[in-house]
């Protein structure tokens, strides 16, 4: 009896944390020392924690820290096999990690991501060496001032996140970057406020990835997606936390999760929940922040109002249009939660200017589009199935969508794309409208100008051509069993399914799920009768 | 005159090379004395008794041979994947000490560097990087760097020192005006009456009046006449005014695609025409049609390598340096042929004259 009694205490101790149990991790680990990445950080830590492959791990180690080559992914990666194999790593391997941040010069990086790996960086590594002189540091600064530095910039990231959103919001591939240097620091910061605030923002950013997370898909709108994940998000880099904290196995492994797996970080159940419970469908609203406009924009930066319509067999989520973010935008999407990979439908307009790269980045803007497409593959084809453009407007009322566009003449590229899954049922077809069945989903897609359907490979291109510089189409989906027609438009430009006396512009946060108020700085998670409060005016966690 | 006495093992290796090379000139000196001016044994003893007794009682500053150093600001390597918001291999500060023969690589080796510049009386001993992650200052000759600024400052385009009081130091950067004090050791925003946001490009102390300030921003040129308290507008409405590049010596402000703008005086800007050969301001062709000759030599025998994103010029002598954003530095003299960096996207080019 006493020992049931006391199973149940500690159950309901621990129920409140989502617990990757130390079986789990130790798998994980494993699983990651034993293949074959290309030299990473993490993986050589996977090794030479867990004993496999040491010698080979030791190798690698010392060709990443031969090569005076640095920025701040080489920085947070750096970093955490540091800390996270302190026990194991030979002496003769700190001395050769404390050398290198003497004499490379690593770049900072220009995003938000960036700036998060660079200083939780050099936050964790001054703690460590505390006492160092500008001369024992690539920067010429003591310890002291690199840690007070990096100490302000991750409080001021921080504050203004959690009270005015993120910038570099919900991307599937650039989570991945702000999960592992928040795990960082939330596991080895010694400053047990820094700690917590740390682990407050990991909650935070996964309290938003699991209200848009559908069986794997990270669904809506994203800041930034790849060419590779635009049409299957599964694919992207931040599926592998996705799977690593809401799933029970982990398929999507990729090396990072290894510091994750040293950590004792855990998730709470209440965020497994909101990622999992799909069994009513909801509606979330949210504010982000845009990228700072240097050029050829009236603010520097603005807010982004970004929705989302989920249902456990599709979700449809939007911003309001305009440039955002540049090159990588994605405006909208329809996802369908279906076992087919390209399960996305979504459209565009390929805007390709120098202004849209003068807009976020410094360099020269005719310099920049001449070479652009050598980073960014495809950003100057007509036919690009990733960013934003400033001559689209979106409205979206829960399973519909309005795309808007009013395109000037001298615009490059004079014509809208969707991208249709090929694997879909045309149930109907005409002039105007297109009736298509995903599984048990049916999508509509009602337009307003001519169009072309062009076969690519397996998929479609829908483009549409402009009437005297418009077009627009309406997207809808639903459930084959409830099939609506399309709602009056006019009608649902304005519509807004806020609980009455609410306002979107108020909240940060606004969903069955999670709610926030603009620049309050407080987080409330809610699943049934449990909330759990993330409060950073005072750091604490209710 | 204040000597510093330092035995040579104790010099860094800049200041070694320097060094040398006044070293050698003074041998170089002896040497000519020696062979072809004194003719008998006695008169040549004499001849180095007297040179001796000469150097011995003039100050060193007078033996001291001057030439120009040149600096080079690249941004990032040429390789395709080099480019925007990432680091490169490469980027950083170059300088050269022989007319842009050869060069070597100061400091940070992958921070974008986007301009430099020395405090003129340490004589090329302190140095100032603009650069992408902020602004470095070194007192050595570029041995070694201190980073200056902090989370903050970010993409720090263009970098001038008040040559009269050098303590007072201008950026440029996307967001802002910046000014220090004291050396670039505290910095805080001179631009409060600017209306933002602003994207601000190069920054210039007048020469002639070191409180007079020229700040091109990506719409007009602001000017301050009281060392940034006070901006006004100087109503350049010019078309493609982002892309403003003032040149420091004689402030005319060069567009990369549509020839050179001379600042005519402290109101008006003058627009020159790219077809315009000559002009009394500048003794150069407009940068346009120097890209277009550039081409027409080049395209026979390197099609590919004729650059037509040339992003700085200089005078050096009877040529004109140029500086790529395609890769490079190029000098144009009768021809137009390369002057290194080949593979770097050269944002910059600063000559100092060195004593």
């Amino acid at each position: 009896m006493r020992t049931a009694i006391l199973i149940i205490f500690i159950l309901s101790i621990t129920s409140e944390l989502q617990a990757q149990s130390d079986m789990q991790k130790k798998s994980i680990l494993v699983e990651i020392a034993q293949k074959d990445y290309r030299p990473t950080f993490s993986a050589i830590a996977a090794k030479l924690t867990t004993g496999i492959r040491t010698k080979e791990a030791l190798h690698q180690l010392d060709t990443l820290l031969s090569r005076e080559y640095g920025d701040m992914f080489w920085v947070y990666g750096c970093t955490g096999l540091y800390f996270s194999t302190k026990a194991v790593l030979p002496q003769s391997y700190k001395k050769k990690i404390k050398d290198c941040w003497k004499r490379f010069t690593p770049y900072r990086g220009d995003t938000e991501n960036h700036f998060l790996m660079y200083y939780s960086s050099l936050y964790l590594m001054s703690q460590e060496w505390p006492s160092l002189t500008g001369k024992q540091w690539f920067l010429g600064k003591t310890s002291k001032e690199i840690h007070k530095e990096s100490q302000e910039y991750l409080n001021y990231w921080i504050n203004k996140t959690a009270r005015f959103g993120q910038v570099e919001f919900e991307s599937p591939r650039y989570l991945y970057y702000f999960i592992t240097p928040l795990i960082l620091l939330a596991e080895y910061s010694k400053d047990t406020v820094m700690k917590k605030r740390s682990e407050m923002m990991l909650e935070y950013l996964l309290a938003g990835y699991a209200q848009e997370y559908l069986d794997g898909n990270y669904c809506g709108a994203h800041s930034r997606i790849s060419n590779e994940a635009a049409f299957d998000t599964r694919s992207a880099e931040a599926a592998s936390y996705g799977e690593y904290f809401f799933e029970d196995s982990v398929k999507h492994i990729l090396p990072d999760i290894a510091f994750a797996a040293m950590s004792s970080f855990e998730l709470p159940k209440i965020i497994r929940n909101i990622a999992k419970d799909r069994e009513e469908p909801y509606s979330s609203h949210e504010i982000k922040r845009s990228r700072d406009a240097f050029r050829y924009s009236e603010h520097l930066n603005f807010s982004v109002n970004k929705y989302t319509f989920m249902t456990k067999d599709y979700a449809l989520g939007s911003i309001q249009g305009g440039l955002v973010q540049p090159i990588q935008q994605r405006s909208w999407s329809l996802t369908i939660n279906s076992s087919h990979d390209k399960n996305i439908i979504f459209g565009l307009h390929p805007y390709v200017s120098e202004k849209e790269l003068g807009m976020f980045f410094p360099e020269e803007p005719s310099f920049m589009l001449e070479k652009i497409d050598l980073v960014k593959n495809g950003y100057t084809s007509e036919n690009k199935w990733v960013g934003g453009s400033p001559f689209e407007k979106i409205y979206q009322y829960k399973n519909q969508i309005e795309c808007i566009y009013d395109i000037p003449k001298d615009v490059k590229y004079q014509h809208v794309d969707i991208f249709i899954p090929g694997w879909g049922k045309f149930l109907f077809r005409d002039s105007n409208f297109f009736r298509i069945q995903y599984d048990s989903c049916i999508v509509g897609i009602l337009l307003k100008t001519k169009y072309e359907l062009i076969r690519e490979n397996t998929n479609f291109r829908l483009r549409l051509s402009l009437d005297s510089g418009k077009t627009s189409y309406i997207v809808s989906c639903n459930k084959m069993d409830d099939f609506n027609d399309f709602d009056n438009e006019e009608s649902f430009r304005i519509k807004d399914d806020l609980p009455i006396g609410k306002h979107k512009e108020d909240w940060l946060f606004q969903s069955q799920f999670i709610e926030s108020k603009i620049g309050s700085g407080i987080l409330k998670m809610k699943y049934g009768a449990n909330e759990r409060v993330l409060d950073f005016i005072t750091n604490t966690i209710r | 005159m204040e000597v510093q006495i330092k035995c040579h093992s104790e010099l860094s290796k800049t200041e070694r090379r320097i060094s040398d090379i006044r070293a050698n000139r003074f041998f170089e000196i002896l040497h000519f004395a020696h062979n072809d001016i004194c003719k008998n044994i006695l008169l040549k003893r004499l001849s180095i008794l007297i040179i001796i007794s000469f150097f011995i009682l003039y100050p060193s500053s007078l033996i001291i041979a001057q030439h120009v150093r040149l600096f080079a600001c690249a941004l990032a390597s040429n390789d395709p994947t080099a480019s925007m918001g990432g680091s490169s291999m490469g980027a950083g500060l170059w300088q050269s000490d022989d007319t842009a023969k050869t060069w070597v690589q100061l400091g940070w080796k992958h921070v974008k560097c986007y301009s430099v510049d020395v405090v003129n009386k340490s004589n090329g001993k302190i140095i100032y990087q603009a650069c992408g992650n902020g602004v470095l200052r070194s007192t050595d000759f570029g041995a070694t760097w201190r980073m200056l600024t902090d989370w903050r400052i970010t993409e720090v385009m263009d970098i001038c020192i008040d040559q009269i009081a050098p303590k007072n130091i201008y950026i440029a950067t996307p967001e802002a005006i910046w000014k220090s004090n004291d050396g670039g050791d505290n910095w805080y925003e001179a631009d409060s009456d600017i209306p933002h946001p602003i994207f601000v490009s190069r920054i210039v102390v007048d020469p002639k009046n070191h409180l007079k300030i020229y700040a091109a921003v990506d719409t007009t040129i602001y000017i301050s006449n009281d060392g940034g308290l006070v901006w006004m507008n100087s109503k350049a409405n010019a078309e493609e005014a982002h892309k403003f590049v003032i040149d420091e010596i004689k402030l005319i402000a060069g567009v990369d695609s549509v020839g050179i703008l001379v600042w005519k005086d402290p109101t008006v800007i003058l627009s020159v025409d790219a077809r315009y050969s000559k002009n009394p301001y500048y003794d150069i062709y407009p940068l346009y049609q120097i890209v277009q000759l550039q081409i027409e030599s080049e395209k026979s025998s390197h099609p590919d390598e004729a650059s037509k994103n040339i992003h700085s010029a200089l005078k050096l002598g009877k040529a004109i340096l140029l500086a790529s954003l395609d890769g490079g530095i190029w000098k144009y003299e009768y021809r137009v042929e390369r002057s290194g960096l080949d593979s770097l996207q050269v944002w910059r080019l600063k000559a100092v004259d060195i004593k």
